[in-house]
This record gives C-alpha cells, sequence and structure tokens, in this order.
C-alpha cells in the first residue's frame, strides 16, 4: 500500500540542520495533529536497493514511545534500528544486543549488564567523583578554553576506558567512536560519503578490537573486556565479531552520550539562572531531580528505530506488519502533555523523560553510571564554579546524536 | 578441501552470481543497484566479473578489460564462507581477509540481497556432491 507522506518532512538533512526550538516548532504540530506521522525515507545514507517507495512512521509523542519501548513482541529491534537506511550487515557489526530480540539480546547483554550494575556503580562512584573533580580543577586554573574538550569529554571516556582495561590505547578508541557517530555531519565528511566513513571506522575498531581479544585471552584482567572474552553463551565462547560488535556500542553508548548531557546540561544552567541558583542552594537536595532533567533537556539519543512484527495501532493509525518505526525522543521529551512548559528548564520535575528510553528490554544500560558521573559533575561545577559562561556552541549535524562538538566557556 | 582450479571455483561460486541476477525477486534489485563489482580470488587464483546493470557474469579469460566501479580481493575460501553466511564482512576487512576499494558504499547496500541466497549456495553445493566445501 502507498501512502501519502507527511507535509511536515522529518526525513530531510535539513530539518536536522535547524536548531532544537525551530524542529521543535514543527514537531509540536505533528504531536499535536499527527502523533503517529508517515514519513519519506530518511535522507543521509541513501535507500537501499529494492527498498525504493518505503518510509517510516515517525513518532513523537511520550505516550506512543513509551508503549513502542515496552512492546518489544510488536516492535523488534532486530531488523535495524536507525532511522536511515543502513545495511543490516553493517548494523550488526556495530550495535551487538542493540539490534536484537530476546533470546539473543537477553544472552548478551546479560553478560555485560552486572558491571553496570547500580551496585557496581556505587563501587566506582569514589573515583569517578575523584576524576570529576580534578577536571573541574583543571578547567578553573585554564580559566577559559573548550568545555567539550576539557570536562565534557575527558570525564566519560576515563570512565568508560578504566571500566574496558584499556589503558593507552583509550583515546584512539574514542576518538574512533566519535567518528562514528559524524557520518551525517557535511563539516565532519568534508564531501565524502556517510557510509564509506562508517565503515571504515568498523574496520579500524575491528581491528582495535581483535588486538584487544588477543590480550585478554593471554592475560585477563578485572574489566568488561576480559570478562567477554572468557564468557559463554549456550555453550559457546563469544567470537571476535561478537565482541567487537559490542566494543562499538560500548564506545558509543557509553562516550557520545554522557558527554553531551554534561555540556547541554551546563548550557541549560547558564540559561535558566534561576535554576543554577536553586541547584547552588542545596545540592546534594536537588542533585538527582535536576540530573534527570539535564537528561531530558539533553537527550543525547533523538531517534531509534523498530520495525512491527505484526499488526497493529499505535497513536489511532494502523501499523502494518513489516512496517518501520521511529521513535522521536526528542519529541517525546519535549511532549506538552508529559511536560508542562517542556521548554522551561525545571529541575524540581517529576522525572518521566525519555532519554534513557522509553523502559522495556533496550532501557539505556549505563544510566546508573551516567547519573553518577553527572551527579559528580554538576555537583562540582554549581559549587566551585559558579561565575562559569559560556558562549555560542558547534553542534554536530544528524539524525541519531544530539550533538554539542565545541563550546567555549569561561570563569 | 578447497576449490580444484579456476574452473571450479566458476561452478560453485560464480553459478551463485548468475542465479541472484536470475532471481525474479532479486535480479531486479541487483540491476536497479546497477554497478559492476570485479572479484580477484587467490587459491586458486580467479576472476569473475558481475555486471548489474546488463545482469552478465564473466569468468576468466571472458572478463572485459574495463574497469569495474567495485574491485574485491580475497580467497575463494573466504568467497565459499561468504556464500555459507559465515563471514562477518567487516572483521574480515578488518583482518585484511577482504579488499575492497572503488565504491565501496555501492558494494555495501547489495549485501542484504546476498543473504536470502545462502541457503541456496549451500542446495546447489550438496546437489553438485560438494558437501566438503561446507565444513569450511
Amino acid at each position: 500500500m502507498t501512502r501519502p507522506f507527511d507535509e511536515i518532512d522529518v526525513s530531510t538533512m535539513a530539518f536536522w540542520e535547524l536548531s532544537a526550538t525551530e524542529r521543535d516548532a514543527r514537531l509540536a504540530v505533528l504531536r499535536e495533529k499527527r502523533p503517529v506521522s508517515w514519513q519519506r525515507p530518511a535522507e543521509g545514507m541513501g535507500s537501499l536497493p529494492g527498498s525504493a517507495g518505503g518510509g517510516y512512521w515517525a513518532v513523537v509523542r511520550h505516550a506512543d514511545v513509551v508503549t513502542v519501548s515496552r512492546d518489544p513482541e510488536t516492535y523488534s529491534s532486530a531488523q535495524g534500528y536507525m532511522i536511515e537506511d543502513i545495511p543490516l550487515e553493517v548494523l550488526e557489526s556495530a550495535g551487538s544486543f542493540l539490534g536484537m530480540d530476546h533470546p539473543r539480546h537477553t544472552q548478551l547483554r546479560r553478560l555485560v549488564s552486572v558491571a553496570f550494575s547500580p551496585r557496581r556503580v556505587r563501587a566506582l562512584e569514589e573515583r569517578i567523583q575523584a576524576r570529576a573533580t580534578m577536571l573541574v580543577d583543571d578547567l578553573l586554573e585554564q580559566g577559559e578554553g573548550d568545555f567539550v574538550a576539557t570536562l565534557a569529554k575527558p570525564l566519560p571516556s576515563l570512565t568508560f576506558g578504566e571500566m574496558m582495561g584499556l589503558g593507552d590505547g583509550r583515546e584512539h578508541l574514542v576518538e574512533l567512536a566519535d567518528n562514528m557517530v559524524s557520518y551525517n555531519d557535511p563539516e565532519f565528511l568534508q564531501g565524502r560519503d556517510g557510509l564509506t566513513h562508517l565503515l571504515e571506522t568498523l574496520v579500524a575498531i575491528y581491528g582495535e578490537a581483535a588486538a584487544l581479544c588477543e590480550l585478554r585471552r593471554a592475560e585477563p584482567g578485572e574489566d568488561i573486556l576480559s570478562g567477554m572474552v572468557t564468557a559463554e553463551v549456550d555453550g559457546e565462547r563469544l567470537t571476535d565479531e561478537d565482541i567487537a560488535a559490542f566494543l562499538v556500542l560500548l564506545s558509543v553508548a557509553a562516550n557520545d552520550t554522557t558527554r553531551q548531557s554534561i555540556s547541554h546540561g551546563m548550557r541549560a544552567l547558564c540559561a535558566f539562572p534561576d535554576q543554577r541558583a536553586l541547584l547552588a542552594s542545596d545540592v546534594e537536595a536537588h542533585l538527582p531531580k535536576a540530573v534527570e532533567e539535564i537528561v531530558r533537556w539533553a537527550t543525547p539519543v533523538m531517534t531509534f528505530r523498530r520495525t512491527a512484527t505484526r499488526d497493529a495501532e499505535l497513536g489511532g493509525m494502523p501499523v502494518s506488519a513489516g512496517d518501520k518505526v521511529v521513535m522521536l525522543y526528542v519529541s517525546a521529551n519535549r511532549d506538552e502533555s508529559a511536560f508542562p512548559d517542556p521548554w522551561r528548564f525545571d529541575i524540581t520535575r517529576e522525572p518521566q523523560h525519555v532519554g534513557f528510553g522509553g523502559g522495556g528490554p533496550h532501557f539505556c544500560l549505563g544510566a546508573s553510571l551516567a547519573r553518577s558521573m553527572l551527579r559528580s559533575v554538576f555537583r562540582e561545577l554549581v559549587t566551585r564554579a559558579p561565575t562559569l559562561e559560556l558562549g555560542e556552541p558547534t553542534f554536530l549535524v544528524g539524525n541519531f546524536i544530539q550533538g554539542i562538538t565545541k563550546m567555549p566557556y569561561r570563569v | 578441501m578447497g576449490f580444484r582450479d579456476a574452473q571450479d571455483v566458476y561452478d560453485c561460486i560464480g553459478a551463485i552470481f548468475s542465479e541472484a541476477i536470475a532471481d525474479p525477486e532479486i535480479g531486479p534489485k541487483t540491476k536497479e543497484a546497477g554497478i559492476s563489482i570485479r572479484f580477484d580470488f587467490t587459491e586458486p587464483d580467479s576472476v569473475i566479473f558481475t555486471d548489474y546493470a546488463t545482469g552478465e557474469v564473466f569468468f576468466g579469460d571472458a572478463v572485459p578489460d574495463r574497469e569495474a566501479a567495485v574491485r574485491m580481493a580475497m580467497t575463494a575460501d573466504v568467497a565459499n564462507r561468504f556464500w555459507l553466511g559465515k563471514v562477518n564482512v567487516v572483521m574480515a576487512m578488518a583482518k585484511g581477509q577482504i579488499k575492497a576499494r572503488g565504491s565501496v558504499p555501492e558494494m555495501l547496500k547489495m549485501l542484504p540481497l546476498a543473504k536470502p541466497l545462502y541457503g541456496r549456495y549451500e542446495a546447489q553445493l550438496r546437489a553438485k556432491g560438494r558437501t566438503d566445501l561446507l565444513d569450511a
């Protein structure tokens, strides 16, 4: 069946190049009038042979994002998870359990989930706090510079490096993870093809992974990678490919998301001085909810896709088996029906955002860790850098990560 | 055991390319992709040239002189394992088992078309009595 594409087009790169508020003005119309709309295929990588005429359902309301997230039997992750048509073979290499359904998803996720449990994170908390203190020392000492490079980027990357036991190899891997999510950004690509770039980055990470697997097999440590090389699923060892896909997933998920929350969060505190003052007035009391509001505000991951396994109704629209369904967390986190006055940054809101996903089996594995890092860094920033000011950020262009690549600061 | 000689490669691996192009479901999609790919195999040395725009597959000496949009190099064993669904292309490239140059993204976009053929490749090998190649 051919359905007409919605007149509000969220598939063009021009749409994703708009500022967040301009973009949301259009999404607000969809939220009100057509919360589940049929969209033409997303621009970016170009279409796959034989996929012409396809499209996807754009899900923009908070409640519908939650519905899709919590019904993995109807909305599968195993047939692609990006808004764009990326060959499944490439996605499988990049996403590990992100692109799987139960039971394989459950089995693989379980292998690493223990490392991210609230208990394990509590054990790491002291070191995370010490690192945040040290990085804020540097930031204050420098007086001015790039907020992203000085603080937002190193905190998650150092934590990730430690958990994976990367040592000196960390920086290279983090750089590759950065490259991973820049496949839409014209400034980054400089005329090159996004898919070529994605593949080259993947190939480089796979090369790193193969070398790391060999090292860990010879000399296992306490880190997550060592756990993976010795783990068994259904009586079988994981292959280097399985572990490499894990590494790609974790390096992007661990680095590119918390970093964006730190940058967007600081920007929000500067833009809403009353909220900054409120947080400073009693940091420990306000911090937990403030962190949730920062994640809502930042929405580092803007979109993920599912594919319907059976006919269903969603937001009053008939979804057919095989249809692609894209959740726009970036819209759901500004849904007026879930968040009154959604463009007000308010650290006293009751947290119900979908910044870690809408619940269900794919809920962010690293949520506890991210919260811990955000608490540590904002505890420091609010108490020790009360005069910190930010200049205009440079935004990453793309339909996946809501990114800030550079942002000047001064104290 | 592996492939006996170049002709053996054409009979087994070459046949699956021809089948893809002739398939009523997959054929039109390969035509839409419209690129040409030259495969340089080693062990044994053999060459396959597929032109998806015209639907032609050339082997060995019959391979045309013109430049293909994508040029790929690998051992015939890697190609065999690919068609059995046992090769992760990204890892194979990372390990240097597959080398590709030219319009690599266009080649990547064709990968989903290969998947439905894995089972048929295996069936072809069985029909030819080449179960030795299945354990690759």
